[in-house]
């Protein structure tokens, strides 16, 4: 199996050598994550250890997706080697085999790789290097790391990369990668009825049950209002996505614009593979407006802004992560598409359009929904409510809405472009596998 | 054959004049009623869609070699030939999809080779019904919407594109499938999707690039009887490019291609 692997990245196309380095540069920027996590957990002990393994599951959450990501977006090029190197009835159980062999070395190298990388680094800083303060503190220079933590880094890494690049294989097909949905209750449904069962329970006084003291220098909060805060934004999270199928296919059945009713069918026909993105942009969105709301006025960092930060940070980064994947995902039928445009004499601007409304309008309806959900999450406040969520700095706020809006941005504004090229000149080897089809006539 | 609206006549130049919309070429009419390009070439016949020493290469390959065909209006014209030798870039080039490396291309009196990719794609929209080899319809819309589609593309009410797409889909018998998306149907139910979207624009010529592909000997005959006779009740040139000797039987004349020649006469069956 290794001699396999080892043969695919031999003669692979740029696609599986893409992904080979790309997982092993996720697995080591992840293992250096969590190698500072766990000095700094060893160099302030008086945290405890809710924080590290917040953290720590946080980088192994986002090195998973990535990895799954790069397994999504380069499984045509890996089936294509798979069936030169197997032979052409390769079934699915080897394939998935050496995705999973193939990711575990990558993730092991990587691994190795940022273990080496962050002990160099922490003996530069340790010699008293001037400068580097963050990243000292990043580093936790001065911070022990247990060898049994070491062993355990260097074991989970490879593993969450050979989990992840498996469970993402997609199954070839030339079909929509989601065909259009029935009219049925789905999982999203129950969006909103978490919503209002988070906001009952924010609104429940605190004679049911007192402060609770968290651990560390967290403070307290009430179980009610937390657990109200919780349900509200899982269920934003569940809700956005149903909310934008619910509002492509409203658009779809009224508008007279060929480029909206492709838009927004083509949305509502992705929207099971946008339901992860775009809950995890929703789930930003409604953290930080409810943060912006709560934030304290009082200067100097607060309990609440390193977990608003990572979790902003790491939803972020997957959810632009599993966009993009979406984009090339489709980008088959999205040539087809606009082929058949074309050739039914749309004009190219019609073809443009449709891409750019495909673009803003999940990301329109997803923000507007989580932002309004979040407002709406801090109304109880007003009516005498507990603070749902750990204080929050000012700056955090502002430190997390740039980056989000400004990584969301890029991603949309690289999209339309990206579509274009995808549309324009085919995916190569990347997306998902197509089985054979017969040959075009004429 | 009017032109449309979009088409007014504007001064260009002496010899040729530019639609004010799109901004292209079109011909004027000399005292013996043949239409001039701006390249002064002139419309040699009065076929409905004309192509006159036709190449198109494709890098090193040569597709269609210098070839010369003519379509008449209301016939039912069929290009045959092996896969590969050149029938679906003929169609590409006379239904204006694809440009010409060299030679004339004329739709009644306009002349296509000189027409940029706007006014091509207006006269398609506006003129010519198409129907592609895997009957390729969009697949995230609904029949319903890929068949009223083309109508949409102009300004025309929703209302009445879909009635219009209801009044075709009625006629093939596909009505029922309206709300389905096109991957839950058969390769006969898309086929006939495909056929009424092409007639739906109420076109001068369908071009249908091998319409009955994959076909049961009864579903093609089915489908191709109703395409021929749509076709003829409404006045529409139907030009059909297959290599499927049953598909070209139902046509008036045959054209063979041969490595982008035409092949020794077959015509006037």
């Amino acid at each position: 199996m290794i001699r396999i692997v080892l043969g695919n990245l031999r003669g692979g196309r740029p696609a599986d050598h893409i992904r080979v380095f790309g997982t092993a540069c996720v697995a080591a920027v992840g293992t250096v994550l969590l190698l500072c996590v766990m000095a700094y957990a060893s160099a302030a002990d008086t945290h405890g250890m809710v924080r590290p393994l917040f953290a720590g599951l946080l980088v192994l959450a986002v090195t998973a997706q990535l990895t799954a990501v790069g397994s999504r977006l380069t499984a045509s090029a890996r089936a294509a080697r798979t069936e030169l190197l197997v032979g052409p009835n390769s079934e699915p159980e080897q394939v998935r085999q050496l995705a999973a062999t193939e990711a575990g070395l990558a993730g092991s190298l990587g691994a190795v790789a940022g273990l080496q990388a962050h002990l160099i680094a922490r003996a530069v800083f340790e010699r008293g290097v001037p400068g580097g303060g963050v990243i000292r503190d990043m580093l936790a220079v001065g911070g022990e790391i247990p060898v049994l933590g070491l062993a355990f880094v260097l074991g989970v890494v490879p593993i969450a990369t050979m989990v992840a690049s498996t469970l993402a294989l997609p199954e070839a097909t030339r079909a929509p990668a989601v065909p259009r949905p029935a009219r049925t209750v789905t999982l999203g449904a129950a969006g909103p009825v978490l919503l209002a069962a988070g906001l009952t329970s924010e609104l429940l006084p605190d004679v049911l049950a007192g402060p609770v003291r968290l651990p560390g220098d967290l403070g307290s909060v009430h179980p009610f209002a937390a657990g109200g805060y919780v349900l509200v934004v899982a269920g934003t999270a569940l809700s956005v996505p149903w909310l934008v199928r619910q509002v492509s296919g409203a658009v779809a059945v009224r508008t007279r614009q060929p480029a909206l009713l492709c838009a927004a069918r083509r949305v509502e026909a992705d929207t099971t593979a946008l339901t992860a993105p775009l809950g995890l942009l929703a789930m930003t969105t409604t953290l930080l407006v409810t943060s912006r709301t709560l934030r304290t006025t009082v200067p100097g960092a607060a309990a609440g802004d390193l977990p608003l930060l990572a979790v902003v940070t790491a939803a972020t980064v997957c959810g632009a992560a599993g966009l993009l994947a979406v984009l090339v995902e489709t980008a088959r039928e999205r040539k087809d598409a606009a082929r058949a445009m074309h050739t039914l004499g749309a004009d190219a601007s019609v073809d443009r359009l449709t891409r750019v409304l495909g673009v803003l309008l999940p990301l329109a309806v997803a923000w507007g929904g989580a932002a309004v959900a979040g407002v709406v999450a801090t109304w109880p406040l007003e009516f005498g409510g507990d603070r749902p969520a750990l204080p929050v700095s000012a700056r955090a706020v502002s430190a997390g809405v740039t980056f989000a809006v400004t990584l969301a941005a890029a991603v949309a504004l690289a999209m339309v472009p990206v579509s274009r090229r995808l549309a324009r000149d085919g995916v190569h080897g990347w997306g998902r596998p197509t089985p054979a089809v017969p040959p075009p006539s004429g | 054959m009017a032109l449309s609206p979009r088409s007014a006549l504007s001064p260009r130049s002496a010899r040729s004049t530019r639609s004010a919309a799109s901004d292209e070429p079109v011909p004027h009419t000399t005292a013996t009623g043949f239409a001039v390009a701006e390249d002064g070439t002139r419309n040699p016949d009065n076929d409905v869609l004309r192509a006159q020493d036709v190449t198109v290469t494709r890098g090193p390959v040569t597709i269609l070699r210098r070839l010369s065909v003519g379509v008449r209006a209301d016939e039912t014209f069929a290009v045959t030939g092996a896969p590969g030798a050149g029938k679906t870039a003929l169609l590409a080039v006379l239904s204006g999809v694809l440009a010409p490396d060299a030679g004339q291309v004329w739709f009644n009196s306009r002349p296509l080779h000189t027409l940029g990719d706007r006014a091509r794609a207006e006269l398609r929209r506006t003129h010519f019904g198409m129907m592609d080899g895997r009957a390729r319809l969009m697949p995230e819309l609904t029949v319903l919407e890929n068949v009223a589609l083309p109508l949409l593309l102009e300004p025309s009410s929703r209302d009445t594109a879909f009635a219009a797409a209801r009044h075709w889909m009625g006629r093939l018998d596909v009505l029922d499938q309206a709300d389905r998306c096109p991957r839950e149907l058969s390769t006969a139910l898309l086929r006939r999707a495909a056929v009424a979207r092409a007639l739906v624009v109420r076109p001068d010529v369908v071009f249908a690039d091998e319409p009955a592909l994959g076909l049961e000997s009864a579903e093609l005959d089915h489908l191709m009887r109703i395409l021929v006779t749509a076709s003829r009740s409404h006045g529409i040139a139907l030009v059909l490019a297959t290599d499927d000797p049953r598909v070209a039987a139902h046509a008036d004349r045959q054209l063979e291609l041969r490595d982008g020649r035409t092949a020794p006469a077959r015509t006037d069956a």
